[in-house]
C-alpha cells in the first residue's frame, strides 16, 4: 500500500519538475489513482500494476508534451469566443461563396439563352414553310439553309441544356460543401 | 512485439474501440490487451494527448461498481482521424506484405 503512495508522490514530483501545470498534474495523478483502484477491484496484485505502469520517471516522460500548456477551459464563454475569433474567416467564406454563386447563376442564364436561340432557329425554319402574319422568309427559303439552321438550333439546345444541367449540379455541390464546412467549423469551436 | 511498433498502432486501436462505444481507460486497456500486449503506462498518456487534440472528450459517468468514472467519447474529429488512420494502416499492410514477399523470394 505504501508503495502505491510512493509511486504517486514520485510521479507528481517528476511531472512538476517537467514544468507541467498544476491542475494538469492533478488530472494525471487522478487517472493513475483510478487505475490502481480498478486493478484492486479486479483483484490484481499491486506488483502487476507497477509492472504495467513502468517507473514514475518513464511515465512522467510520456507527458512531456504537456509542458507549459494551460488547463483547457470549456466554459460557454470560451466556446463563443472561439466562434467569434473564427467569424472574419467565416464571413469571408460566405462572401466568397456568394460571389461564386452569382457567377454560376450568370453562366446558367447564358446557357438558357443558348437554348432559347436554338429554339428560335427551329421555329424560324418551320415558319419558313408557311407565310405567317405576312412575314416572308426569303433568306431561308432554300433547303440548304433550312437544314443548316435546324442542325444549328438542335446543337444549341443540346449543349445549352447540358451546360445548364452541369452548372446547376455545380451550384448545389458548392453550396452543400460550403454548408457542411461551416457546420464542421462551428462544431470544432464547440469542442 | 517491438515497443515502438506497438506504440505506433496504439492510437488506431484506441480510436477503433471508441468508435464502437464509450470507454473508461481501465476497460480500454483490458480490451486492448485482448489483441496486443500493452502497458497501462503507454495508454494513459496517449488518451490524454488525444483529448488534447480533441479526438476524444471525457465525461463523468456512473459504473456498476460504484465510483464515478471518466468516460471517453469520440468526437467528429476523432472519427475523421479514425477513418484516416484505418485507411493508411490498410495500405501500409498491403505494401509491407508486398515488400516482405519480394524479399522472401530473393532469399529463397
Amino acid at each position: 500500500m505504501n508503495q502505491k503512495y510512493e509511486f504517486i508522490d514520485e510521479l507528481r514530483r517528476e511531472l512538476i519538475v517537467l514544468g507541467i501545470h498544476n491542475s494538469v498534474v492533478n488530472e494525471i495523478v487522478t487517472d493513475i489513482e483510478e487505475y490502481f483502484e480498478n486493478s484492486k477491484l479486479d483483484g490484481k496484485p499491486e506488483s502487476d500494476v507497477f509492472l504495467t505502469l513502468g517507473s514514475p520517471y518513464d511515465l512522467a516522460q510520456e507527458y512531456i508534451w504537456l509542458k507549459g500548456l494551460e488547463e483547457k477551459r470549456d466554459s460557454i464563454i470560451s466556446i463563443y469566443a472561439s466562434i467569434i475569433r473564427k467569424m472574419p474567416k467565416m464571413i469571408g467564406n460566405v462572401i466568397l461563396n456568394f460571389g461564386k454563386n452569382i457567377f454560376l447563376i450568370m453562366l446558367c442564364i447564358i446557357s438558357v439563352f443558348f437554348i432559347i436561340s436554338g429554339a428560335l432557329c427551329i421555329i424560324g425554319t418551320i415558319c419558313s414553310f408557311f407565310n405567317i402574319n405576312g412575314i416572308v422568309f426569303e433568306g431561308v427559303n432554300i433547303w440548304g439553309t433550312r437544314v443548316i439552321i435546324t442542325i444549328l438550333g438542335l446543337v444549341f439546345i443540346r449543349y445549352g441544356y447540358k451546360f445548364a444541367k452541369d452548372i446547376l449540379k455545380e451550384i448545389s455541390k458548392t453550396n452543400k460543401l460550403f454548408i457542411s464546412s461551416l457546420r464542421k467549423k462551428v462544431l470544432k469551436a464547440k469542442y | 512485439m517491438e515497443i515502438q511498433l506497438k506504440k505506433g498502432i496504439l492510437e488506431l486501436c484506441i480510436l477503433s474501440l471508441l468508435a464502437e462505444k464509450d470507454y473508461y481507460v481501465y476497460d480500454l486497456i483490458k480490451e486492448i490487451r485482448n489483441y496486443i500486449d500493452m502497458t497501462a503506462g503507454a495508454v494513459y498518456p496517449l488518451v490524454k494527448r488525444m483529448e488534447h487534440y480533441e479526438y476524444v472528450i471525457s465525461y463523468c459517468g456512473e459504473s456498476k461498481e460504484g465510483p464515478l468514472r471518466k468516460y471517453y467519447q469520440l468526437t467528429q474529429n476523432g472519427f475523421d482521424r479514425y477513418y484516416l488512420l484505418k485507411e493508411e494502416w490498410r495500405k501500409l499492410c498491403i505494401n509491407i506484405d508486398k515488400l516482405l514477399d519480394r524479399n522472401e523470394e530473393k532469399i529463397i
